[in-house]
């Protein structure tokens, strides 16, 4: 009826007083004025239920990630094939989680510096005080390593997160920067011009998280990330370090990734599942995270040996 | 194994930038946090890899397995390993709330569907009924 679709029509969240329906005309109003009340009523009863389920139902309508953009960043991987249904619900929320503790934390810094708008370096910041977000070290890069020029142009983040590789320009190897004589380097661009490496396959990286017993996870429990000894000598994370090695790989250390280049023509890795990988020139694979100790690094450093041997390649590694 | 990338896909920034914004009243509640476009971006691109982090670790985690399908326990057990295991409880408890939503809703449909099919048959006969009534009239 007219009455009924003017009162629904009002506005939403509903004020505390319903505009009661127009009087219709040439009708005393009288005799009607208990049924008008009782419409009121009901209406506000209407409205105030409405506005409960609402605000309970808050959490989903509210949305949440689009799930279906979910699973195509997911896929992106092309490691990643079947997804359940359940999982895109699960990363919407965590995705959501993980904004808000970034959000949090960066926020700390805009306040320690008396801001009140939040900016990149904030998250920089808080990216780099929190050893969990280690990940993230080369996706928010912080405003002081903005001299690009000696690499040619960084480019920003990258599509898909995984750092674009540049062979070292042949630095003599007068000595790599940085205290252990590591390796460092950072991402820069592609010479093939738009081409990623490829992501780390998965053959590295369980080979390597069987073959480190503890790790030593490089997050030593929580934000307190102190002594973490390797986790400072690679603080130089913006050093270029120099330096083809002999055969053509690159260890190259950004934060405490560490990574393998390849430089050289073709190297053929047989990792110990007996997984035989063919790497040419700009592929680049993970090799894992530094832990408390350099050990992880000579042990990555006898397992390459090893591996690339077998294939007819020697590598020499000059760790201090 | 070269491969060329285009445009990645990224998170829609109006919901981002909800997140932030609600989480920031909640911080300072006194006055107003501003969020500059370069930092909501540096949030999106961050969630994004994280995506990719979780992913690729429960990938891991479900190929141990060996299974084919990444499911919600692996989802769960990546957590752990990344260490966000505080993220643990509260995504448990979404997940349960979706379940449940989910099975309401297949079954509401189903009935607002079998509902529907109704009111048609009943509009059209009653249609039907009309015209003839129109015709023979």
């Amino acid at each position: 009826m007219d009455s009924n679709k003017q009162a629904q029509s009002s506005s939403y969240p509903p004020t505390s007083s319903i505009t009661p329906p127009p009087a219709i005309a040439a009708t005393p109003l009288a005799p009607f004025h208990h049924l008008l009340q009782q419409q009121q009523q009901q209406l506000q009863m209407f409205w105030f239920y409405q506005r409960q389920e609402i605000e309970q139902v808050n959490d989903f309508k509210n949305h949440q990630l689009p799930l279906a953009r979910i699973k195509k960043i997911m896929k992106a991987d092309e490691d990643v094939r079947m997804i359940s249904a359940e999982a895109p619900v699960l990363f919407a929320k965590a995705c959501e989680l993980f904004i808000l503790e970034l959000t949090i934390r960066s926020w700390l810094h805009a306040e320690e510096n008396k801001r009140r708008t939040l900016q990149k370096n904030d998250i920089a910041a808080a990216i780099t005080r929190t050893d969990i977000f280690d990940f993230l070290v080369d996706i928010v890069p912080r405003d002081e390593i903005k001299d690009e020029a000696g690499l040619g142009g960084m480019v920003g983040a990258t599509a898909s997160g995984v750092p674009y590789f540049y062979p070292p320009m042949g630095q003599p190897t007068g000595g790599p920067a940085g205290p252990g004589g590591m390796m460092i380097g950072r991402p820069a661009v592609d010479p093939t011009g738009g081409m990623y490496a490829q992501p780390p396959s998965q053959a590295w990286q369980s080979v390597w998280q069987t073959a480190g017993p503890d790790d030593g996870s490089y997050a030593s429990g929580g934000s307190g990330g102190q002594g973490n000894l390797d986790g400072q000598c690679l603080g130089l994370v913006n050093e270029t370090g120099g330096g083809l090695w002999p055969d053509g790989c690159s260890m190259i250390i950004v934060g405490l990734d560490v990574w393998l280049l390849f430089t050289g023509y073709k190297a053929f890795v047989i990792d110990n599942d007996m997984n035989l990988a063919i790497h040419k020139y700009g592929d680049s694979f993970h090799l894992g995270k530094l832990g408390k100790n350099k050990e992880n690094l000579f042990k990555m450093r006898n397992y390459l040996s090893n591996s690339l041997v077998r294939c007819g390649r020697s590598m020499v590694w000059q760790i201090a | 194994m070269e491969k060329v990338v285009s445009e990645a896909e990224e998170l829609p920034k109006a919901i981002v930038r909800r997140v932030v914004k609600e989480k920031l009243s909640e911080c300072s509640p006194d006055y107003d946090f501003n969020v500059h476009k370069d930092a909501l971006l540096a949030f999106s691109e961050s969630a994004r890899i994280f995506i990719h982090y979780l992913s690729a670790t429960a990938n891991n985690i479900c190929k141990e397995s060996k299974r084919q399908t990444m499911n919600a326990e692996d989802v769960f057990k990546a957590l752990e390993e990344i260490e966000f295991s505080e993220f643990v409880k509260p995504l448990g408890a979404s997940l349960a709330e979706f379940k449940k939503k989910n099975a309401g809703k297949k079954v509401d449909q189903s009935r607002k569907m079998r509902r529907k099919r109704r009111e048609n048959r009943g509009f059209i006969c009653r249609k039907r009924n009309q015209n003839q009534a129109k015709e023979t009239g």
